[in-house]
């Protein structure tokens, strides 16, 4: 039997929380490669996802959902793409105590500039309540100059409600984009 | 007698929380008490503020407000509906206040933007801004709330609810500052003035930006009227079309957005004909909406 798997993709920079959010929707335990972090003067975990995160859940017609996280960094960018290749829509998560996280939207942009066009692209910035800046505004701001008009969301991942709702924003920039 | 709730404010698993209880509770309290999401309620479910912490506040009638405390416990709930019945009962046999209205069920017209004692909804207080006022500071009689638009912030001396942004009795009040209960970024106060007003002129409307529904009280329909409004300029009735949702939900969310500066007119004209749809095949469409079942959505 042909089954049609359809995916949602999960990026964003190490640590944004693209593994949490694919766990709060999964269900099946989200499949992880962790390896040693060599990159540890950029972000201090011990671990870093380098191949993907894996997580499903199933419909009610048989069918599957693949959540997808892609590679935090930056040396894995070949690899965005790749995955994205036939997805629904990406949900962009941004680390908002990074450095600069201004950068790493436009540098997702490029990567994912047919979503982010398509209105396929859902932005969900993270950890606000310790680094209240760059608003969400900033971001906004930041699209505009790209003359992009894309939904900015900020989230905690940790709550399950939150990623619901990046998933239900998603689903409605697909049901208004013909 | 039978008695309604509704909620404002509340995230989308809250108000199904709420529900649920309601349906559990059928039969344990002293009258019955039902759900409605919209229209005129006897009583209406409340988060006091972004910032207020975790406890709920329920409203009924004209001032009466009574507190919910998370996490939500059966008796805590049965009790406070049954105090709030005795306290309807009791104004009723008194011929005291209306039924509260939820923020997206003002029917009738907001009031006119000028009354003669200067008093006026929420929005049309704000909305009287002069250029060169950087601070508003009103009062409703019950919260007194300083607007800075310089700083971008606001506070209030009690949690803003959906009553209080529908309410048309604020007014100017110059008196000093207030005693700071809540406090948080002005725009949203201005989403709730206007979400709460719910009235937007004729005319067709586009999305600018979209709101942060991360931090902005929000309705699920919002999420998808933001996604129309975002794709094309529209009339209200005819996103309320597309959306199939009420006319009233449509105006609460351009209400929002157009007082926080989400969303601007395009002018008085025809809206334009929608684009077809058809591109999104029923298979895509079918797809989403078994997502959408899946979870819950
Ligand atoms: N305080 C706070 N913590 C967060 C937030 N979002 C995510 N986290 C935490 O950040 C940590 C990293 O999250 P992950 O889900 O592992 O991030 P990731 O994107 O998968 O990271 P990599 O796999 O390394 O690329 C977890 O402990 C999360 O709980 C947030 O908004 N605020
Ligand atoms: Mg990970």
């Amino acid at each position: 039997m042909m089954t049609t798997a359809r995916k949602i993709v999960f990026a964003g920079s190490m640590g944004a929380g693209k593994t949490t959010s694919i766990a709060a929707l999964s269900e099946i335990p989200p499949v992880t490669t962790e390896a040693v972090n060599h990159d540890r003067a950029l972000f201090d975990k011990d671990t870093t996802t380098v191949a993907l995160d894996y997580g499903e859940f199933t419909l009610d017609d048989g069918s599957r959902i693949q959540l997808i996280g892609t590679p935090g960094q930056l040396r894995f960018d070949f690899m965005w793409r790749v995955l994205a290749n036939g997805a629904l829509g990406v949900i962009l998560l941004v680390d908002n105590s990074r450095p600069a996280p201004l950068d790493d939207v436009r540098e997702y942009l490029r990567h994912f500039r047919d979503f982010a066009e398509g209105a396929r692209l859902v932005i969900g910035v993270g950890r606000t309540e310790s680094h209240p800046q760059p608003t969400v505004d900033a971001y906004a701001d930041l699209l505009a100059g790209e003359a992009l008009l894309l939904p900015v969301l900020s989230v905690d991942v940790r709550r399950r409600d939150d990623v619901l709702m990046m998933v239900h924003v998603l689903l409605s920039q697909l049901e208004a984009c013909a | 007698m039978q008695r309604t709730l509704t909620t404002a404010g509340l995230g989308d698993k809250e108000t199904l929380l709420i529900k649920s209880y309601l349906s559990l509770l059928s039969g344990k309290t002293r009258e019955p008490w039902a759900f409605r999401d919209s229209g005129p309620v006897d009583a209406c479910i409340a988060v006091p503020g972004l910032d207020a912490g975790k406890a709920l506040t329920i409203r009924y009638g004209g001032d009466g407000e009574l507190r919910l405390n998370a996490p939500l416990r059966v008796a805590a709930v049965i009790a406070v509906l049954d105090q709030a019945s005795a306290c309807l009962g009791a104004a009723k046999s008194a011929a005291a206040p209306a039924a509260a209205t939820a923020a997206a069920s003002v029917a009738a017209p907001a009031a006119p933007a000028t009354r003669g004692d200067g008093r006026g909804t929420l929005a049309e207080c704000l909305r009287s801004r002069r250029d060169d006022e950087t601070v508003l500071r009103l009062s409703d009689g019950r919260a007194r709330v300083e607007a800075d638009f310089v700083a971008g912030r606001y506070r209030s001396s009690a949690p803003l609810l959906a009553q209080h942004a529908t309410a048309a009795d604020w007014h100017r009040d110059d008196a000093p500052a207030p005693v700071t209960a809540v406090e948080g970024a002005l725009t949203w106060l201005m989403w709730m003035a206007g979400v709460g007003e719910a009235r937007v002129q004729p005319g067709v409307y586009r999305l600018r930006r979209w709101p942060d529904f991360g931090a902005l009280p929000h309705r699920p329909e919002f999420v998808r009227l933001a996604a129309l409004f975002a794709r094309q300029a529209t009339s209200p009735g005819a996103a309320a079309a597309a959306a199939a949702v009420p006319v009233p939900e449509v105006e609460a969310f351009l209400g929002g957005c157009l007082m926080a500066g989400y969303a601007g007119s395009e002018g008085a004209l025809a809206a334009p004909p929608p684009r077809p749809v058809a591109t999104l095949d029923d298979g895509v469409r079918g797809l989403l909406g078994r997502i959408r079942r899946r979870l819950g959505l």
